[in-house]
């Protein structure tokens, strides 16, 4: 149990400086989800966390303790890799038996926390077997279940789920806010996948070429972006942008002053006069619940709408749509969110 | 030509052999005479006898003659020459055994003791007889004790004394043995040479004989042969076609068994010595070789470190200047650090290869990081990461270095030659077979065993693990 | 050797406290292999808790260098050393220094030393001039013949694996084995002597190895022969890494067989025959173990050294000296085809 405290931390690759001064609080028990798209430094971030990256300037500090200059192997933490990295010439047992045994622990209490981690993880069936000859399900179970005989204070995961097909990545997505919820500990979750972000998280820490963009609980972001990237960022499919000069006069008059772009999710528009845009429509996806429907506005703005319903509209129909005003999201040239 | 060419294509039709077929197979037949002919030839003439090795004998198989000696008795009627049948090894070989050898076996007196006249005064000239036997002569007449060391005086010494005075009381065999010692006329040293019998009809008697021949060659028209009978009637020459030649198939085991039991008679070969030498050096440098190149790829291939290309080239540049070319320095080495005349200055200077340095840091380099990592977060010290992680999953590629080390190791011949060449206790068997050829002609027979004994180990490497041996040339190119 | 202070025994000394040291630090290490390992790697584990892993590299790196230096680059030095210098001894403080005259002794024409006709250097230019002659046909030869055996080995043959395995069978013969296997058959009254004259082809048996019009033909003929399966397995590797579609599509445009070849095969395995041109090169230039027991009827540039530095035995007064300055001018050629094939290979070798 344990909270972990960044402090103006950077990191730079030569004369390249990839993090650019990080500041970041995670309070005790939290599962907080670091999302980005990639190459956003998120995975540095983690690694920089772990251990396994130096750290150019700036301080990381668990539990208050500053752990700068003290290895990976001293933090007292646990990673689940991407690619799982279990040591393939090991049984899972050895896999899961090889920190401890460096920890130099007794043989006893080995064999009691495997035991425990193999109940927990339902994995007591393939204990003797090579990594080699178990599903990328098992896989994944084994290398959470290495961090979890670790007893670590905090848990780190680096995309542990993009490797799994998309059933088995829902269901383990399930499965692991189970654990948390069971275990307790502080988990930090590196994903590009804003889905996992928005699903599992307290906390979501958005990244951007090595900076954060906002830090918050997952409706706050979706609600109440603070600007143009997270808005575009959270929430599927993205949020629609249209240039202020092509917007209708009666739009233009109720937006904020400064405000250059105008963001309306899919989800908030539809067929209706008020607050319209006209919209020609190019192309019409049928899933049967949802509708989906791409086409062009004023000034080829591109524009697509979901909507809860299936509709009879067809492809090359001039259609108005329309949106609560609530919903409307309004950004300055730089981007950031203007209250209206 | 164009034939020539179209063979060189690779693809071919799916039709039956071609005539391009047919010239491949013929071709890759021809080259395997040519390889497995000499190899064969080897084997074959390992199990043949020292008496084959030396009548130049060229069947494939061990088929070996009814042996007789011819000896040559000289006495008062002058040479006498007859042939003697049937004796033991031995006593035929009794020149080339060692003295230490010569009193282990067989007593040579009471051997003789069983002939009698000619061939009694052949044997004890041949085993070596007449100077103990004339030493007891001396001493029991009380002659004079110059007598013992007149055979070896100069020529000039020799006048001032006259041995002839002391024959005149001695009856006919006290005279002849002391003549023999001697060197009186008009006695001389006997001779004794082994031979081949062979049967053929006389000429003149047109009844089926028996001969002896010094040397077969099926070549000439005609053999030059003395008959057993009448050893005396000379030299006859009888037709090639004519005579029969008894053979049988004699595998000589003994050019195994002998030296592998340190039963070689006649010379200082220590087999077992050697091939131990060879086996420790091939075992421990194979060890360290293995450990301490796969330490320096690891280093090279997992770590970002200020000099790391300049040590991968300073390695990689050691391909340039072989050992052979630096003989006169690495012996000053050897020296220098003390290694000289022990195996370590055979294994120490070999231990480090840039090929195996190079082998193993590009398997490395495709073992994921991330492995490494996970073992860094389970507490793993980097000395585990390497002998837990990095070495067991290196394996493939280790055990093709292994395998080429043996190798190199087993068939070494210039570290040997540079580090042990005046040690002979520490020789690996590569140098001790190359001493064996200049130092013991006559013992062939022994030679060609213990290099087929050589060829041993190499060739089972060759035969169970062909594979990771040519995978690994050909993914590294560097021998 | 008993004065000298780094006797062996010192090294077990050495190596004693060394494993013992590690036996006392490596206390607590469970399991048999772990603690062995634990014995043996104990600096690196000492550093590591000391002073972290900035200096773990560099002793990973130590043993090899350490023995590459002692034993490769420290050598060259001293052929350095002795190549100036002049004496029996191999202690460099009882050698006299004498500049370049060892290389006036292998290359002029006039013994420096006594003013006579100098025989040194007829028999290093005699060891030079044949060396070349040796390499000259030993090298394209192997090439042509290793070539051939690849392209057929690379058909659909009955039996790939097992010809492939006969024609690599001779590299893994000792050098001593191969010359004692030839020798055997080529002596005076050797086979090929004994058939030959059996045949009535020849009245006289010859001494295949000695005789001065075919030592040359049956040193080329040996050497091949031992080394050729090395070269077919790497030149059969290129082949292999030929796309088969390249030839299906040249099939597809009806290109001949002959065609194929020179116009696929060939370039595509250009490099890699070019890489084994310089490799046997490399090779043949250091020829000496099969010739040296072969006792061939001519001097190759390594035999020379060695027989001229007499350190089996029979040692001369300037014989140190002139094998090490000859090893330098090996030494530098063999260099610069090194470097002309790290120039070819660069790629392969991704620094």
């Amino acid at each position: 149990m344990a909270t972990l405290e960044l402090k103006q931390v950077r990191k730079n690759y030569g004369n390249l400086e990839v993090i650019h001064g990080i500041d970041l609080f995670i309070n005790n028990g939290e599962f907080c989800v670091l999302v980005g798209p990639s190459g956003c430094g998120k995975s540095t971030l983690l690694r920089m966390i772990a251990g396994l990256e130096q750290i150019t300037k700036g301080d990381i500090l668990i539990d208050e303790q500053l752990v700068n200059n003290i290895s990976a192997a001293r933090r007292g933490l646990a990673m689940v890799f991407q690619s799982y990295a279990l040591y393939p010439h090991m049984s899972v047992r050895q896999n899961l038996a090889f920190g401890l045994e460096n920890l130099k622990m007794e043989v006893d209490e080995i064999d009691k926390r495997i035991l425990e981690a193999a109940r927990l993880l339902r994995m007591e069936e393939y204990l003797q077997r090579k990594p080699g000859q178990l599903s990328g399900g098992q896989k994944q179970r084994v290398a959470i279940g290495r961090a979890i005989v670790r007893e670590p204070s905090i848990y780190l995961f680096d995309e542990p789920l993009s490797n799994l097909d998309a059933e088995l990545r829902v269901a383990t997505r399930v499965e692991l806010k189970a654990l948390h919820a069971r275990l307790g500990n502080t988990m930090i979750y590196v994903t590009h996948d804003q889905v996992e972000a928005m699903t599992m998280a307290d906390k979501i820490v958005v990244m951007n070429d090595g900076i954060i963009e906002q830090v918050g609980a997952p409706l706050e972001l979706y609600n109440k972006p603070s600007n143009k990237f997270v808005a575009g960022f959270i929430g599927s499919p993205k949020m629609n942008f249209i240039q202020f000069d092509y917007l209708p006069n009666s739009l233009k008059e109720i937006a904020p002053s400064n405000s250059t772009s105008l963001g309306i999710r899919p989800e908030h528009l539809s067929i209706k006069d008020e607050n319209s845009l006209s919209l020609n429509v190019e192309t019409v996806e049928q899933l049967g619940s949802d509708s989906f429907l791409y086409g062009t506005t004023s000034g080829e703005q591109k524009i697509s709408i979901k909507l809860n319903y299936q509709t009879d509209i067809q492809a090359n129909q001039t259609i108005k749509v329309g949106f609560k005003l609530d919903d409307a999201h309004w950004f300055d040239k730089d981007g950031i969110a203007l209250t209206s | 030509m164009s034939a020539v060419i179209k063979f060189f294509s690779r693809t071919q039709g799916k039709n039956k052999l071609s005539f391009i077929d047919w010239i491949a197979y013929l071709y890759l037949f021809l080259g395997f005479l040519i390889i497995f002919l000499p190899v064969l030839w080897l084997l074959l003439n390992s199990i043949k006898s020292q008496f084959l090795l030396q009548k130049l004998d060229t069947n494939l198989l061990p088929l070996d003659y009814d042996r007789v000696v011819r000896a040559t008795v000289f006495g008062p009627d002058g040479k006498e020459i007859f042939i003697i049948k049937d004796l033991p090894d031995w006593v035929i070989y009794w020149n080339e055994l060692r003295d230490e050898d010569k009193k282990e076996v067989n007593d040579p007196n009471l051997f003789i003791s069983k002939f009698e006249g000619k061939e009694y005064y052949a044997l004890r000239t041949h085993l070596g007889l007449v100077s103990d036997h004339a030493k007891e002569l001396i001493e029991e007449k009380n002659f004079p004790e110059w007598l013992i060391k007149y055979p070896s005086m100069f020529p000039d010494a020799k006048k001032e004394y006259n041995p002839e005075e002391y024959l005149i009381n001695l009856n006919e065999e006290e005279v002849r043995l002391l003549s023999e010692f001697l060197g009186l006329k008009p006695y001389k040293p006997n001779g004794f040479t082994s031979q081949i019998l062979i049967s053929a009809k006389n000429t003149e008697t047109n009844e089926i004989e028996e001969y002896s021949v010094s040397r077969l060659n099926t070549n000439k028209d005609t053999v030059n042969a003395r008959l057993i009978s009448n050893p005396q009637g000379g030299i006859v020459k009888i037709p090639t076609e004519d005579i029969i030649v008894n053979k049988k198939l004699r595998p000589s085991w003994i050019n195994y068994s002998d030296p592998l039991t340190n039963n070689v008679r006649g010379m200082s070969f220590d087999a077992i010595k050697c091939l131990n030498n060879s086996v420790f050096v091939t075992i421990i440098a194979t060890i360290i070789t293995v450990l301490i190149n796969s330490m320096a790829a690891f280093a090279l291939s997992k770590y970002k470190f200020n000099g790391q290309i300049i040590f991968f080239i300073i390695i990689l540049a050691t391909l340039m200047v072989p050992a052979s070319v630096l003989i006169v320095g690495i012996f000053k080495m050897v020296s220098v650090t003390g290694l000289n005349g022990t195996l370590w200055g055979v294994i120490i200077p070999g231990a480090a290869t840039p090929t195996g340095v190079f082998m193993l840091r590009q398997y490395m380099l495709t073992i994921p990081d991330e492995l490494l990592e996970a073992a860094r977060m389970d507490a793993a010290s980097e000395w585990s990461i390497y002998w837990r992680i990095v070495f067991p999953l290196a394996l493939p590629a280790i055990a093709v270095l292994a395998i080429l080390s043996i190798i190199w190791r087993w068939n070494d011949l210039i570290l040997p030659m540079i580090a042990v060449s005046t040690t002979k206790t520490a020789y690996t068997i590569q140098l001790c077979l190359l001493d064996f050829q200049g130092e013991y002609v006559a013992q062939e027979h022994y030679r060609l065993a213990m290099t087929v004994v050589s060829l041993i180990p190499t060739t089972l490497v060759f035969v169970f693990l062909q594979r990771y041996i040519t995978t690994g040339i050909a993914n590294t190119g560097i021998k | 050797m008993s004065e000298n202070i780094l006797n062996f025994n010192y090294w077990y000394f050495v190596i004693f406290i060394y494993l013992f040291i590690g036996f006392l630090l490596s206390k607590g290490v469970i399991g048999n292999i772990s603690r062995l390992m634990s014995v043996i790697g104990w600096p690196i584990e000492l550093a590591q808790r000391l002073s972290g892993t900035k200096s773990l590299p560099y002793l990973f790196l130590f043993p090899n260098i350490l023995i590459f230096g002692l034993f490769t680059f420290l050598p060259l030095f001293m052929n350095f050393g002795f190549s100036v210098t002049d004496g029996e001894s191999i202690n460099f403080s009882s050698r006299d220094y004498s500049g370049s005259d060892n290389l006036s002794r292998i290359i002029l024409e006039t013994q420096i030393d006594t003013g006579i006709e100098n025989m040194e250097d007829d028999k290093f230019k005699a060891s030079i001039a044949d060396t070349f002659i040796f390499v000259l046909f030993q090298v394209p030869i192997m090439i042509v013949v290793a070539l051939i055996t690849a392209v057929v080995l690379n058909r659909e043959i009955v039996g790939r694996a097992f010809w492939r395995a006969v024609y690599f069978y001779p590299v893994m013969l000792s050098p001593v084995v191969v010359a004692f296997l030839w020798t055997l058959i080529l002596k005076r009254q050797g086979l090929l002597s004994q058939t030959l004259m059996e045949w009535n082809w020849i009245d006289q048996p010859i001494q295949w190895l000695t005789d001065p019009s075919w030592t040359m033909f049956w040193s080329v003929f040996i050497y091949t022969w031992a080394h050729l399966g090395f070269y077919m397995l790497i030149l059969l590797a290129g082949l292999q890494s030929i796309p088969k579609d390249l030839y299906e599509a040249a099939e597809m445009d009806g290109t001949s067989d002959q065609r194929a070849f020179w116009r696929i095969t060939l370039p595509l395995l250009m490099p890699i025959l070019l890489v084994v041109t310089v490799l046997s090169l490399i090779k043949a230039f250091q020829a000496f173990e099969e010739l040296f027991a072969l006792q061939v009827g001519w001097i190759s540039l390594v035999s020379y050294i060695f027989e001229t530095a007499g350190l089996r035995g029979q040692k001369t007064t300037f014989g140190l000296g002139i094998a090490a300055m000859a090893s330098l001018l090996v030494a530098l050629l063999l260099i610069l085809l090194s470097l002309l094939q790290f120039y070819l290979t660069r790629r392969q070798v991704k620094l």
